[in-house]
């Protein structure tokens, strides 16, 4: 084990920075500018007067987030590595620290002049195959290599979803010979399936309590869920401004939002994220302006994003492309009734059951609510122009039903869809400006 | 034509004789895809169950359409049989929720409507749990339920009763044959016991039972094979065509055992034959031997290898996978390192389903192994 781990070298320095930064426009402008403007990366979007205090806002749910495991590390707290789909808030109302392997790999892709890529390697030189995901495999291998310490729990949501996530946390807990924990999803959405979810997630809890000590406390439960149904009925809000031509609401945001979702939701930092989002956006909708400045296409992202170049999210600003959304940051979930502790963990597992990904990738492609459904229900709500595929290698299920996806969207709603082969988190698989070009020469000729 | 010959004749086509007599007479048949549907419910029915394979498919050019390149070659190969109009004999198809794989195979074998009755994918929990083995026996309940109605046939539980028997003495009888593999002159080589076994999924129950009981017979009088260098296992991915242990055994290792799910894992525990029969093949199935889609049974898989391997004195084991497959690819890499601390010999083997492309290079690997046994 290093003296120091990343996050203690590399980014709570980063995330103490940007989370320092003055809620005033005009004194953050002039600091935001001393940083060459090639190295500005995602905070370069801060620079947008409206878009500003969202931004720091995020930055400083993120920094909250990382404080916390921090201090979680210090005071012996239990650290728990978790598949993303799974929501922090029943983290945060046991009391102990959790990190999830997609944020870890996420960041070092923007923080290490490589990405991920020394981490991914790593796990393929173990003997991993080549055809997992470099989400998971960028988040293990600095714990593998010893570059950041092991946790003490690792808890799996993707048993249902994912073969490929659970595998690789399967791994990963015997490989570090820790207790694993999961939660398995049934391949239908329907009452049933959710009874049978409730029961799984209550499981996850008690298997939580049993190994860490701690206790869910139903008042710190009800805290808890009470920040969460806040950021939820100002996430659903801002959603509905997405309708809007010109979105009013910017391409950063996208990410941004299922960034604090997927960390702080759950916490009083996570609020006024959204707060922020929901007010600019707001004010570009009163006075008739797009985020984008002139909005040129409208496209909904039908998979994941691009997280290795957040450069590319200013040059679709650039050419007029607005992102209404992509599926990770699709949260078809409702406030949580809180009027018992029973009634607050079946929301939580409610919750949990209509996580991106785990919602839309469990079952057959045809149910209702499927990654079918939910697509065509966006693009035509969203009033999209067309759609974007980014399909990740490790990614079977979704591959396996993309072409009747595809096939679906043009029927139903009439738009054409773009597929890129793409690593989200490897440039080495499709670099930036392949993508740039695949994107442009599909506006040209199709749209 | 002696009992090996009539079975290997069976698992050489996706059709024989047996199915045709079958049909002839108006019986059903319905396609399956994995070791966690009960196939006593589907026999009860009075309907054949039998095991999809991608025999004879040299090309996915169809089914890559549909699936991708990132999808498993078995998976493509089966889709591309339906798509050909292979499986048109086919009166049914059931799904389990095996993998990803098989989930998007799913979709895309319902949306081409072929097969006149296709229903939802069952869905086996990922986890040994009470509330798993609840939800489970649910699901092969709905099922039961889906196939009464529109087969218009009663499965009662005398009829499931007597598939129970039927199965298990198909069980019974594999078991002996594995015990005959087990000693220093096999009667049998891998080869010719993996199509014994896939001949046994494609075919009537009574009839493959009756030509196993010939089979053993046929073995008891004979010599035996001693011209190999090393026992070998074979642990992984789908296998259902010989032309990896051909290779194998051409070089000098025999392969005496496996962990595959059309060997061991699909016989190797039989249904109780007491109680409530639903309840009985519920619990069997859903705590059989498990394939490593199954996130939580790692050490139970390990176990049954080691088992597997001690009983039958192998030399070394081969774990393969097929090629996009990460649940026997990650478990291959965990089995190898706790194979070889044990100081048993691991080749992990990735490779293509069905008819070897890549023969070379699997040649050379499996050489370099044997040597390294031999050293």
């Amino acid at each position: 084990m290093k003296e120091k781990s990343i996050l203690e070298d590399r980014l709570m320095p980063l995330m103490d920075m940007a989370s320092g930064l003055p809620d005033d426009f005009s004194k953050g402008e002039r600091m935001l500018k001393m940083i060459p403007e090639d190295r500005r990366g995602m905070i370069g979007g801060f620079l947008d007067p409206l878009s500003y205090k969202m931004g720091v806002s995020a930055m400083k749910a993120f920094s909250s987030y990382f404080k916390n495991l921090e201090q979680g590390r210090k005071e012996g707290k239990k650290v728990i590595l978790h598949s993303f789909n799974i929501p922090p808030e029943i983290f945060h109302a046991l009391d102990v620290a959790p990190i999830f392997t997609e944020l870890f790999t996420t960041l070092a892709v923007n923080v290490f002049p490589n990405g991920a890529e020394k981490y991914i390697d790593y796990c393929h030189e173990k003997g991993l195959p080549d055809s997992l995901c470099s989400a998971q495999l960028g988040g293990l291998g600095p714990i593998l290599l010893g570059d950041e310490p092991k946790p003490d729990i690792v808890v799996s949501g993707a048993p249902g979803s994912c073969d490929t996530n659970s595998k690789v946390m399967e791994y990963c807990a015997k490989t570090l010979n820790v207790p694993y924990l999961q939660i398995d999803t049934p391949a239908y959405n329907d009452e049933r399936g959710l009874d049978y979810y409730k029961i799984a997630f209550r499981d996850l809890i008690s298997g939580i309590e049993s190994i860490s000590g701690e206790k869910l406390d139903p008042d710190r439960l009800k805290e808890v869920v009470g920040y969460s149904n806040r950021a939820t009925e100002l996430y659903h809000e801002i959603n509905e401004l997405r309708r809007a031509v010109p979105c009013p609401v910017p391409n950063m945001y996208s990410l941004l939002s299922y960034g604090v979702r997927f960390t702080t939701v759950g916490q009083p930092k996570a609020v006024p994220f959204f707060e922020a989002a929901l007010a600019s956006s707001k004010e570009r909708m009163k006075r008739g302006e797009g985020a984008v400045g002139e909005e040129n296409v409208r496209c909904l992202w039908v998979y994941t994003s691009i997280y290795f170049d957040p450069e590319l999210f200013g040059w679709l600003d650039s050419i007029g492309m607005t992102v209404l959304m992509d599926m990770l940051g699709w949260f078809p979930v409702t406030p949580i009734e809180t009027s018992s502790t029973d009634a607050m963990i079946d929301g939580l597992a409610e919750e949990m059951f209509n996580y991106p990904m785990t919602r839309q990738m469990r079952g057959p492609w045809d149910a209702f609510d499927s990654w079918t459904g939910d697509m065509v229900h966006l693009a035509k709500k969203l009033n999209a122009d067309c759609c974007i595929f980014t399909g990740h290698m490790a990614c079977k299920r979704a591959w396996g039903t993309f072409g009747l996806l595809n096939t679906r969207i043009k029927e139903d709603v009439g738009i054409p869809t773009l597929t890129l082969e793409a690593d989200s988190w490897d440039k080495r698989i499709t670099p930036t400006p392949v993508i740039k070009g695949k994107i442009e020469d599909f506006l040209e000729m199709v749209i | 034509m002696s009992a090996l010959s009539e079975l290997t004749k069976v698992s050489e086509a996706l059709t024989n004789s047996h199915i045709e007599s079958w049909k002839g007479q108006g019986k059903k048949v319905l396609g399956y895809n994995c070791t966690y549907m009960p196939e006593e419910i589907v026999h009860a029915a009075g309907i054949l169950p039998f095991r999809m394979r991608g025999t004879g498919c040299t090309e996915t050019t169809l089914a890559d359409s549909y699936l991708a390149t990132v999808n498993c070659s078995f998976a493509r190969a089966c889709l591309e049989l339906l798509i050909e109009g292979k499986y048109d004999f086919f009166d049914g198809a059931i799904f389990v929720y095996s993998c990803d794989h098989m989930c998007a195979t799913h979709s895309n074998w319902k949306a081409h409507g072929k097969t006149p009755f296709m229903e939802n994918i069952i869905s086996v929990p990922h986890t040994i749990t009470e509330y798993g083995l609840k939800w489970y026996r649910d699901e092969i309940g709905i099922f039961r339920d889906k196939l009464e109605e529109h087969f218009e046939v009663k499965i009662t539980e005398e009829s499931l009763k007597d598939a129970i028997n039927t199965c298990n003495e198909t069980r019974s009888l594999l078991k002996r044959l594995y015990e005959l593999r087990r000693s220093d002159t096999p009667p049998i080589t891998g080869a010719q016991s993996l199509s014994v076994l896939v001949a046994g999924t494609s075919m009537p129950k009574d009839q493959y039972n009756q030509l196993l009981k010939e089979l053993l017979n046929e073995l008891a009088g004979s010599e035996g094979v001693s011209d190999y260098k090393h026992k070998l296992m074979i642990s992984g991915s789908e296998i259902d065509d010989p032309a990896l242990f051909n290779i194998i055994e051409d070089l000098g290792g025999l392969v005496v055992t496996d962990s595959l799910c059309f060997g061991t894992r699909s016989f190797w525990e039989p249904v109780r034959e007491n109680g409530d029969p639903m309840d009985a093949i519920s619990d069997r199935y859903y705590k059989h031997i498990p394939c490593p889609r199954m996130f939580d049974s790692y050490s139970k898989r390990l176990d049954f290898v080691k088992d597997m391997a001690k009983k039958a004195d192998v030399d070394g084991i081969i774990l393969e996978s097929i090629k996009y497959c990460d649940s026997h690819g990650v478990d291959n890499v965990m089995l190898e390192g706790d194979l070889e601390d044990k100081g048993i010999p691991v080749l992990v083997l990735e490779r293509e389903y069905g008819a070897l492309a890549d023969t070379g290079r699997i040649r050379t690997r499996v050489q370099a192994f044997l040597e390294r046994i031999s050293r």
